[in-house]
């Protein structure tokens, strides 16, 4: 079995780091069909037990996708079979899905859920989330809506991998489904006292089920693991350092890339010289249009060669400040009627002529930037091979699936040739929602092919203009 | 013009070639690979990439490579000792200070800075001490709690 559910046990057996959830990327084998069908996934997983979502199941759990109204371009739904549960011959459970660990917490909390559906240990679970070659489509995580949507969803993903175990156990003993129990990752008849454990179930086998339309799941007030207060999946990685953020991740070989930011907004660059830049030792420079990029061995290489580029912008004059920045919001505001109107209901002017006493004031919120502590950063690597062209991309987003579309898009490659991975995230607070400009980030990777660079905007970012928070101090 | 000079980081001796202007954290992480220290805003408001420099906290984007040769520098990777974390850690852990924890480590290496002068701080005197590490997920009451219980078990017996 050279699966990457094998691989990861082996770490334990060799001595080698244990390796965090989200890392198994770096051990797993290529899979170079990005839409798996089932005999792929269980390639790829190794023999067990898997819980698929057909076209039609999948259908419920990405009703989530907004509206088009609030500003998210509609996305086709997967015509591809996607699997959301697998459990192995060792009785390891890996549960997938689309939405992203951003400090929300939900790996912790997916995983107390899958466990408690399907009656095994929360230690047994682990979750690969956020990988667009992996995990079934999901619109994005935002709105706070994991737990309303993915928890239920996860919970039927378990009670039908759950029925699947019970099923086969009914089948060895030849006895009624409805007589057996399940609990501490296995079947038992309580009539003989007989038990089949998971792994045992799942041994040299392929067994498979579509997730079914309904399925009673366990309710709340019998819940043993989710619900529960534990600690954080990972936590230790996180205070020992050890955590790898996008920033902190190195491929073999990789580049640093660093963007050429224009000095104000809307400025157009008349001329570049990139010459000092690219005499530097192990310095490549970029230019297409407006972008100017430079790559270096090392982050400090790369700081060198970006200060080495001799820019001429052209800036437009008319910029909006923060003295006329609320005439201008409300101006817009009213032009969109639509929008503004949109859940109106009765009348504001008969509510203020019956209103016993009335106030006017005009209160202003300063225009802030979300400013996750994490710096927006991006690791891709382009290779090219017999079966094509392939990017492979660490970010973090809030919405790894529309990122890969914006990949291929900018590039002209197929949705399945880009595959988009999100490490566990240094916050997002909705700013990650709109995959929008990280194609900007790229638009250099297609000159590295074969080469992993790693781009971030690592120019000191102000937080001035940041909703930052401190500790609040006693007044005195 | 880079310059060859000797740091000492956790308890280790490194030759590094740099200019000498270079921030601290450039060489903590892209040379040394210690990227437990991290890069948030990189002009010193953030504090995510706070270490310690002798017994004091800094900031290490704005620390030149030439202020960080005299005394010894200690990252969040040095605090673990034989496997055992450092109370401080330990109690960020037992208390769950912390969600997204990209700021954990400035918080963390902060707090061991204030309990190495300041050994039972108030609630106060620890919000005051961390003002300059930002948490943008609003772990604060949580981080307070993990000092005052790291502080009660330094107290206890580990001296660190």
């Amino acid at each position: 079995m050279s699966s990457a559910a094998h691989r990861f046990d082996s770490h334990a057996a060799t001595g080698q780091p244990a390796i965090e959830p989200e890392r198994y990327e770096f051990f797993s084998p290529p899979a170079h069909h990005f839409h798996l069908a089932r005999r792929d996934f269980f390639k790829l997983l190794g023999a067990g037990v898997a819980v698929f979502a057909s076209a039609k199941s999948a259908a419920a759990s990405a009703q989530e996708t907004p509206a088009s109204s609030r500003g998210f371009h509609n996305e086709n739904l997967p015509n591809d079979i996607t699997a959301w549960l697998h459990v192995g011959e060792d009785g390891t459970v890996t549960a997938f899905t689309g939405k992203a660990e951003i400090g929300q917490n939900i790996r912790t909390e997916l995983a107390q859920t899958v466990a408690d559906e399907l009656r095994v240990p929360f230690t047994s679970v682990r979750m690969v989330m956020a990988d667009t070659a992996l995990t079934p489509f999901d619109a994005g995580t935002f709105g706070s809506r994991t737990t309303p949507t993915m928890t239920p969803q996860l919970r039927r993903v378990a009670n039908a991998a759950r029925d699947i175990f019970i099923n086969a156990a009914a089948k060895e003993w030849n006895v009624a489904p409805d007589t057996l129990q399940a609990a501490g990752a296995k079947i038992t008849n309580p009539a003989t006292g007989r038990s089949l454990t998971y792994a045992e179930l799942a041994r040299g086998k392929a067994l498979a089920q579509n997730l079914p339309a309904e399925d009673p799941v366990t309710p709340p007030n019998e819940w043993t693991i989710a619900g529960k207060s534990i600690p954080k999946v990972d936590a230790r990685a996180f205070v020992t350092g050890a955590h790898q953020f996008t920033p902190d991740m190195t491929r073999p070989g990789m580049l640093q890339g660093k963007v050429l930011r224009p000095p104000s907004f809307g400025a157009t660059l008349i001329s570049c010289d990139d010459s000092a830049a690219k005499a530097l030792p192990g310095v490549v420079t970029v230019r297409d249009g407006d972008f100017v990029a430079v790559a270096a061995p090392t982050e400090h290489q790369a700081q060198q060669a970006l200060a080495a580029l001799r820019a001429q912008w052209k800036e437009s004059p008319a910029q909006i400040s923060n003295a006329n920045l609320f005439p201008q919001v409300k101006q817009k505001a009213s032009e969109k009627s639509d929008d503004r109107h949109r859940g109106e209901q009765g009348s504001v002017e008969s509510a203020l002529a019956a209103a016993q006493r009335r106030l006017d004031a005009t209160y202003t919120v300063a225009f802030i930037a979300h400013a996750p502590l994490e710096p927006r950063a991006a690791l891709a690597e382009w290779t090219r091979d017999a079966n094509g062209e392939k990017l492979t991309v660490w970010t973090g987003t809030q919405r790894p699936f529309a990122v890969r579309d914006e990949l291929a898009a900018t590039f002209r490659v197929p949705d399945s040739s880009v595959r988009v991975i999100v490490p566990d995230t240094g916050s997002a607070y909705g700013g990650y929602t709109y995959g929008g400009r990280s194609a900007n980030r790229f638009s250099m990777a297609d000159t590295f092919v074969g080469t992993p660079l790693s781009v971030s905007c690592w120019a000191t970012r102000s937080l001035r203009s940041a909703c930052a928070s401190f500790f609040s101090l006693p007044r005195s | 013009m880079a310059t060859s000079l000797e740091i000492s980081v956790n308890g280790k001796r490194h030759a590094v070639v740099y200019p000498l202007d270079t921030p601290l954290l450039v060489v903590l992480r892209d040379e040394l690979g210690l990227t437990g220290t991290k890069y948030g805003c990189g002009e010193g408001q953030c504090g995510a990439c706070t270490v310690l420099i002798g017994n004091m906290p800094r900031r290490s984007c704005q620390v030149p490579l030439s202020a960080a040769v005299s005394q010894p520098i200690t990252t969040v990777e040095g605090l673990e000792q034989n496997g055992n974390l450092h109370p401080v850690q330990q109690a960020f852990l037992d208390a769950g200070a912390f969600q997204c924890a990209y700021c954990t480590s400035g918080m963390i290496m902060s707090s061991v800075a204030l309990l190495r002068q300041t050994p039972n701080p108030s609630p106060a005197e620890i919000a005051k001490s961390l003002q300059g590490n930002i948490c943008r997920c609003g772990t604060h009451p949580r981080v307070i709690e993990a000092v005052t219980r790291a502080a009660t078990a330094i107290g206890q017996g580990r001296t660190r």
